[in-house]
This record gives structure tokens, sequence and C-alpha cells, in this order.
């Protein structure tokens, strides 16, 4: 050991103090000289024959010193310079394949960079909470409903705090918007409500000023908010005088107090935090005690002794059982608590499709070698005499293979170095990308991991085909000694094993866009049963405060659609509690149990998606209506409660039978937090069926006169022949002569929001896409440079064979063979990859299977078509060889 | 043989320098001369192997270097035995002699 310790310390010490040490070795044998030409004198030499004879029998100096140098560390520093000098000649020397192999490893290495740096970021870092591992968000299921992940209510937000015994605290969030005012115009500002412990659970210390103290949610405390770090950045350009500075929301005075760092959305976006006791609607006795309330997400802190979720999870079901004994009448049989830890929360959503990205893009730079390999094989059959020469001088392997590994290093040290800037450079476009799918992307950034990740990727790329070489050349050294042997004949079964790898890896990837671009086509075919791309919906948000009661409400809303009405320009306008695939509605569950009672007197308790529309919605969206009445004006609070009720829904309860005057049992407020209300309402219409999202066929539905049922917030729906922006401005006017004070915003037409809940898959279906091209064009390229080198190799044989009268076509279909042989296997093997391939996208496919025959049967004709493409020109050549001069050749 | 030969050499030349070194502190034109007097000019030690050798044997740790002034006030390179060299120089000449002992008894015998 110990000597051991002394020879890395003496190697080391050679390489550091090479120049010293040069100096001294010079030294060293100057004094051997001196001394022997002293000794030469005094047996009686002149002092000039001396000093020959002493060099004469000293030998050359030079020839000392290199014997010397061997035993130095700095000669292996040396070596490998002196290879990476002769890479970067080869480089030079060969600029087309050099400047190929860089691209192609570029866009590799580019490609994986990028994704990685993505899963990096997201996947591996936790998020930015204290001890992340232990925040969870609690899930309530209610499965006779369908309903696996609800809200809580308030008193089990307490019950929670009083009996799991696991968690070291739970703390409440709700979303809220609130009304900012004396700033300009009046904007709404979505506010996330909390309880006073909100930050210590998630495990944030706000990055100025203060977190809520414990008394302040309690009733009537003083007002207080904390700024999120983007609202602070965009509304107070990142002031930290801000603190103390006092805002006027509805209708009260609130001090800034604190400002977050930058946090994720979790569990919902907000631009302030408030406590709960700031939110009208949360403090009211009815929110405060009613159980089946269920407005607020609730939020964690697994205990320090617990080990992981298993124990969480088994009280959390205890819990749930001991509130369905205690409250029979409030929890449905199944109702079950579970929990989800926060960066699966954050960032489930993105998760299958950024495995699809990272299992394409570790393909992509799989076949990206493939090539790569291929293309040095050929280059280093260019270099047979050299290498031959080499061996025969007694190069020996380990010499070769370090000089392959150094050539190979300089390339794919300068494709890493380009994939880094081409990944840096498409950062930007992945944060947006990634951010349609979680709130996690703006903590992407190219960081430490990441640049060790890409010099490790183009390290271990280098090493590998270094090695490749070196065994390519070895076989073809020891072709060469045999007399006679064709060139390049041992290391074909390489290429082509490589050539096939390519074509199997291609048709996995280009089966996986194929599958997603299906997809989006299905998905942008999809029936909504509406026809209003051009109308333009906009959020109403009225101010709670000042429209304090439904009445309140229910007269503002009429007026909005009685000044519409009568304004120029527009035809049709109408109000809806949220419109279709613009995401969900404020307050309350947009999914009721109801009750209805069959013709033979018993009672069924379905589940049923409730909206809530004015007079002239339907007729707006264009929704047809096949039986009965639409609402009207006159479907107020005091009239008899009333219902429509989708196609869908009614051919499944009453088929072959009308609807109409059957009376159902609903909760006649739902949209405001009310105790139980249920009532009886009688259906009056029956409407075609829409689509809410895309992707989910419509489920059974039943609408309420929104001024029977009144929101807070509504979703206004216009219409009419002016430009956007015209249409926009009138109803902007006509809204504020109403209430100058009254918030629009998310304008938008249904098509834009049609495809903005597209885009998600339209980016995840253009990236695949892009990888699967690039794989394609470098498969094709790779199939017409392997048959094109085996017809060069095969000159000779042509011109015997068309010699002995082989036509053109003869020669053709010989070489087309070869071509469609190694598509053949490639794609043979490509469907057993395949299902390896489409797994990750799988929950991601809409209206095609994994493993769709139609697009399997596709894919494998365009990579037949590509094949017998790329043949083309080489085949053509070997047709038209000479019999004569390529006999000559033999 | 081939490569048995240059073997015996080296070795039988690390040998030679440890047991010159045993003396005294030397520089290697003095390891030379001090070689090539005590075998009374039977054994020349090729320059091309001296350097090679010294520094094969200060990698081991064998011998230690330093530089100090010869006796004509010349800065020179002196070499020293170590501790392991000399433990390194005991074993080797027991070697040696038992090695030279079995030769000479094959040698006389034929």
């Amino acid at each position: 050991m110990n000597r051991w310790l002394h020879r890395v310390h003496f190697r080391l010490r050679t390489i550091a103090g090479r120049r010293a040490l040069e100096a001294d070795l010079d030294d060293e044998l100057r004094f051997h000289l001196e001394m022997q030409t002293a000794a030469n004198v005094r047996l009686g030499m002149s002092p000039s024959l001396a000093d020959a004879t002493a060099r004469r029998d000293f030998g050359r100096i030079e020839a000392h010193k290199d014997a010397y140098r061997d035993r130095w560390g700095a000669r292996l520093l040396e070596a490998f310079v002196q290879d990476v000098r002769i890479g970067l000649r080869h480089l030079v020397l060969h600029p087309v394949i050099s400047v190929a192999i860089v691209i192609a490893l570029a866009l590799g290495i580019g490609a994986n960079t990028a994704v990685f740096t993505v899963f990096n970021a997201i996947v591996l870092n936790p998020p930015p909470y204290a001890q992340a591992e232990r925040l969870i968000r609690l899930r309530a299921a209610l499965p006779q409903a369908n309903v696996e992940d609800t809200l809580f209510s308030a008193p089990e937000i307490r019950d929670l705090r009083a009996r799991a015994g696991t968690l070291s605290d739970v703390a409440e969030f709700h979303y809220m918007y609130f009304i900012l005012l004396g700033q300009g115009e009046a904007q709404r500002v979505s506010a996330g409500v909390v309880s006073a412990n909100f930050f210590a659970v998630i495990g944030v210390t706000p990055k100025v000023g203060r977190g809520f103290l414990p008394d302040e949610d309690r009733a009537g405390a003083p007002g207080v908010i904390v700024l999120s770090h983007r609202y602070w950045q965009e509304r107070f350009a990142g002031d930290t005088q801000v603190i103390g500075r006092q805002v006027e929301m509805n209708d009260r005075l609130h001090t800034i107090i604190g400002v977050l760092p930058p946090l994720p959305s979790f569990p919902q976006q907000a631009d302030i935090y408030l406590p709960t006791s700031a939110c009208p609607l949360r403090i009211s006795p009815e929110a405060d005690q009613a159980r089946t309330m269920r407005i607020v997400s609730a939020l964690a802190r697994v205990g320090q002794a617990q080990g992981g979720l298993e124990p969480v999870s088994r009280e959390l079901s205890d819990v749930a059982a001991q509130l369905r004994a205690a409250h029979p009448q409030s929890y449905p049989i199944g109702f079950d608590l579970s929990a989800i830890a926060v960066n699966d929360d954050l960032t489930g959503r993105f998760r299958p499709t950024l495995l699809a990205l990272l299992a394409s893009a570790t393909f992509l730079l799989l076949i990206l070698g493939a090539s790569v390999g291929a293309l040095l094989l050929a280059r280093t059959l260019s270099r047979r005499s050299e290498l031959a020469m080499r061996t025969a001088l007694g190069a020996w392997q380990g010499r070769l293979f370090r000089q392959f590994v150094a050539e190979t290093l300089v390339l794919t040290v300068l494709g890493a170095g380009l994939g880094l800037l081409l990944g840096y450079l498409a950062l930007p476009s992945l944060v947006s990308f990634a951010g349609q799918f979680t709130s996690r992307a703006s903590e992407i950034n190219l960081d430490r991991t990441a640049l060790w990740f890409t010099l490790g990727v183009s390290v271990l790329t280098g090493l590998l085909f270094g090695s490749l070489i070196t065994f390519a050349a070895n076989l073809e050294g020891r072709g060469l000694r045999s007399p006679g042997a064709i060139a390049g004949a041992r290391v074909r079964p390489m290429f082509k094993a490589l050539i096939v790898l390519q074509i199997a890896v291609s048709f996995g990837l280009l089966s996986t866009s194929g599958l997603m671009l299906r997809t989006l086509d299905n998905l942008t075919r999809v029936a909504t049963g509406l026809a209003a791309d051009d109308a333009l919906t906009m959020r109403l948000s009225l101010d709670f405060v000042k429209y304090r009661s439904a009445a309140q409400r229910a007269a503002h809303f009429q007026r909005v659609l009685d000044t519409l009405a009568v304004t120029s320009g527009i035809e049709r306008a109408a109000l809806a509690g949220t419109v279709p695939f613009a995401g969900g509605g404020l307050v309350g569950a947009d999914m009721v149990t109801a009750g209805i009672r069959g013709a033979d007197g018993r009672l069924t308790r379905p589940t049923l998606a409730l909206q809530v529309a004015s007079a002239g919605y339907f007729a707006t969206v264009g929704q047809t209506l096949l039986e009965g009445r639409a609402f009207t004006r006159n479907d107020v609070e005091s009239a008899p409660p009333v219902a429509v009720i989708s196609k869908s829904m009614a051919d499944r309860f009453w088929p072959g039978r009308s609807p109409l005057g059957v009376e159902l049992q609903l909760p006649l407020q739902t949209t405001v937090p009310t105790l139980d209300s249920y009532g009886t309402v009688e259906i009056v219409g029956v409407v075609s069926d829409a689509r809410r999202r895309l992707d989910t066929a419509p489920v059974d539905e039943v609408y309420r006169p929104i001024l029977q049922d009144v929101p807070i917030q509504a979703q206004l729906v216009v219409r009419g022949p002016l430009e956007r922006s015209d249409l926009l401005a009138r109803v902007r006017t006509a809204i504020r002569t109403l209430d100058p004070q009254q918030p629009i915003d998310s304008v938008q037409t249904f098509d834009e929001a049609r495809q903005a809940s597209l885009l998600p898959t339209r980016t995840t279906a253009t990236l695949l896409s892009l990888f699967a091209l690039i794989a394609l064009s470098i498969s094709a390229v790779g199939i017409g440079g392997v048959v094109a080198f085996s017809v060069n190799q095969r000159t000779a044989e042509f011109g015997v064979m068309m010699a002995l009268g082989a036509q053109r076509r003869d020669v053709l279909t010989l070489v087309l063979r070869e071509g469609l042989a190694l598509a053949g296997a490639g794609l043979a093997l490509g469907i057993i990859m395949a299902a390896l391939f489409t797994r990750p996208i799988r929950g991601l496919l809409f209206g095609v299977d994994v493993h769709d025959p139609l697009t399997m049967i596709g894919v494998g004709l365009v990579l037949l078509a590509v094949t017998i493409g790329a043949c083309v020109v080489p085949a053509r050549r070997a047709a038209s060889v000479d019999p004569i001069r390529a006999l000559r050749c033999v | 043989m081939a490569p048995s030969k240059p073997d015996l050499l080296q070795g039988t030349l690390d040998l030679l320098i440890l047991k010159t070194l045993n003396l005294r502190a030397n520089h290697g034109w003095g390891i030379s001369q001090r070689i090539q007097q005590i075998s009374r000019d039977v054994l020349s030690v090729n320059q091309g192997s001296l350097y090679p050798a010294l520094a094969r044997l200060e990698e081991q740790g064998l011998i230690s270097a330093e530089w100090g002034t010869s006796d004509n006030n010349r800065r020179a390179r002196f070499y020293s035995l170590t501790k392991a060299g000399r433990r390194q120089l005991e074993a080797e000449t027991a070697h040696w002699l038992r090695m030279s002992e079995a030769i000479n008894r094959v040698v006389a015998a034929v």
C-alpha cells in the first residue's frame, strides 16, 4: 500500500513539475559528461578529444532522456495530447464526415440535455419547500359519485387536526378572488385563503416581512395580506418598501405584511394570500359548520417520526371510518381519505409525457450513436492502410484503442458543446412547454447536474464508439493479413447490425409519434355538440360584498343581459356558471348527487353534472332544444324550481318516454356555501349533448337557471357580426355603465379555448414527431450509406454478372433486396420494441389503441418507402457498371 | 532465449547499484565509476541503462535522490539507499549468493 502511494505521488510529481524535472535531467546528464571528460583529460587526452570520447561513450543524450522520461507520468499526458492532436487532424482531413458526426451528436446530446434538464428540475429536485418529502395533500374520495379527489369542509379540517396523530399539522387553502380597488381600473386578484399555519405547514418562510400570526385567521382580525413573488414583481416592481402599505380590496383595507419567495402554484395559483378571516364566504356559519360544504384543500405535514406515507394512509382510512360512523347522514358509503406527496401532486400530470420524451431522447441518442458508429467505421475503413502499417510496425492494441478513444472524444466533446448550446437555446420553449403541465416549470434551468449529465453522456459515447472501432480495426487488421480478403468484409455484419438497430428504433419512435398525431387528429375532430366557435367568452367576477345576497346578484346578472340585449352589434348574449374547455367553476361541486323516483316508486341516486345557465344560453352556444322549453328571464328564485336535462340523460333514464314534468331531487344552491338544501325540481326541457372537455364523453347533465342558483362569478358568452375587439369594447362599455368596478377578464373565443385545451397534446405530438423525423432521416442516410458501401465492394462481382449476361434489372433487384432485407429485419425488431416505446404514452392517447394496427402498418410502409428511396441511388449506380472496367478492377 | 537476458541484466544492475549505494550516497557518474573500479574493469555500466535504472529504483522507493555538491564543487544529484532499499539489498544479495553458488556448482560439475 505504502509503495503504491509512493508511486502515485512520484507520477503526480512528475506531471506537476514537468519543466523543473526536465531541467534537472539535463543538468544530471551534463554533469556525467563533464566528469567523464575530466577523467579522460586526466588520462592524458586533449580537452576536445576527451569531450568527444565522453560523448561517444555516453551514446545519444536524447535517447537516454527518452528512456528516463518514460518513467514519468507526464508521458501519458503527452501521449494523450498527441492523440487528441491526431484526432483533430483527422477531423480536418474528413470535413464532411466530421461535420455530419458533430451535428448528429449535437442533436442527440442537445435533445437529451434539454429533456434531462426538465426531468432533473422537476422530478429529481424536490420542490422549494423545507423538508418537502414530509409535505402532503389530503384527498377525499366519494366512490359512489365517481369522485376520487374532492375538497374538504371546515369541520373536517378540525377533525383531522384532532384525530390524525401521524400528521404534525394540517392547513387549509381555498381559492377565491377579490376585487382590488383604488389603483386605477378595478382588478380581479386571485387569492389563496389560508389558515394561519399555512406557511409553516408547507415549509416556506417569507422572503420579505412575515407570515400570518396564529390569531390572524380568527374572525374580526385586522386585514393582512402576503404577496406572491410573481405578483410582487409585476404589481410592485419588487419594491421591499411595500411592507406596511395598505390596499383596498372589496370593502376593506388590508395591510401588506410579507412577500413570498418564488413558489410553484400549490395547491392552486394565487396572486396574494389572506387568512381565512378575510373571506366572508369561508367564515359564514354555513361554510364553517356544514360537513358537505367541501370548499377547501387540506395540506399537511407528516410527523417527524413517520416513515413514508404508509402509516399516514392507514390512519387516514381509520379517520374516514370514524367520521362515517359519527355522521352517517353526511358521508356516503365508501367515503375515504388518502394522501399524495407534494411533488407527485405538482408533476404527476406531466410524468407520462416527460417519460415518453425521456425515452424518445434516449433512443434518439442511441440511433444517432449507431449512425455515428457507422460513419466512423466507414472512415476507419478508409484508413485501412494506415492501421495495417501501424499494426505491422508493432503498435499495440492499447495504443490503438487510446487513439480511437481520443479521436471519438474530440468528436463527442465538440458535439456535446454544440448540443449544450442547442439545449440552452431550446430551454425557454421547454419551460413554456412544461408550463402547460406543471407549475414547477419555472424552476427549470441548466444547472450543474445537467452539465455533468451532458459530460457523462459524451464521454460514455466516446468510449463506446472508440472501443467499437478498435474492435473493427482489429478485425480488419486480421483480414489484411490473409491475401485476397475483400476489404471491409469482416466489418459489414457490424454495419448491418447498426442499420437494423436504427430501423428498429425509428419504427418505435415513429409509432409513438404516429399514435400521438392520431390522438391529436381525433381530438380535433371530436364533435363537441356546440356551434359557437366565434362566440366570445369572458369572466364576470362579482364583488361578493357589494352583491352579498342571491337576489342582488341575480338582479345584477339580469341587468347585464338586459343592457347587452339593447346594445347594437351584439346579436346574442347569455351567462353560464362555466363554459366548455375553460375549466371548472369557483365554489361548490359541479357533480351532484340527485334523487330520481322511478315509475315503480323506487328512489335512485345518480351522480349528475350540474351547470347553471341563463335564458338564451343554449341558442347562443348552439345546443338544440329537443323537447319542452329553455330557460327564460322569469325562472327566478320565487318561481317554481326547474331544470333542463341533456339528451343522453333523457335517453338513459327515460328511454322512449318524455321526461318532461318529471321531478328530480337536487341541491337548490350549489354555487355558494349553503347547508344541504335539497329540493324538488321539475324537468321542463331536453337539449342536445355538449362536451365540457374534448377527451371526455358527455355525462348526464342537468342545467338549472342562473337566476335560481346564483353564482358569484359567471361566464358571459356574446356573439355578433363585429370584429372581436369592437365586440369586446361594446361589452365593456355597456357593463361599465352598470358598475364601473366590475372586472372583465379571461377573454377568449370558444375556438381559442378549445385550441388551448389541445395545446399540451399538440406540443407533445410535435416534439415526438420531431424526434421521429430526425431518426427517420438518419436511418435513411444509414441504409443508403451501407448499401452504397456494399455496392462499391461488389463492383467486380456485378461486372462479372453483367459480362455473363445479367440484365440491369437483375442487378437492381439484387441491390434493392439487400436494402429490403435490412429493413425487414429492422421492422421485425421494431415491432417488438414498439411495445416498449408506446408504454409511457398509453395514458395520453385518445380514440386510438396503443397497438393500433393501422398506425403500425402506416409506419411500416413509410419505413419501407424510405428504404427503397435510399437504395435507389446506389442500386442505379450498380446497374450502370461497365462490365469491362469492372472486370479490370479485379 | 532473448527475453530472459535483459531481465537477468536488469536485476543484476539493480543489485550492483544498491550495493554501491550501501557504502555511501553517490551520483550517477560515481556509481558507474565505482562499479567499474571494484569489478576491476570487468563490468562497465552503460549510461543508457544506468539512468533509467536509477529512475526506476527511485520510483519504487528503494533509493532517494537529492541535489548536493560534488568533490569538484559542481551541483550533482546524489542518490542514497532508503530503508526499503536496504531491505531489498539484503534480500537480493541472499538471492544472488544462492543463485551464483548453484550456478557454480552446476558449472563445476560439468
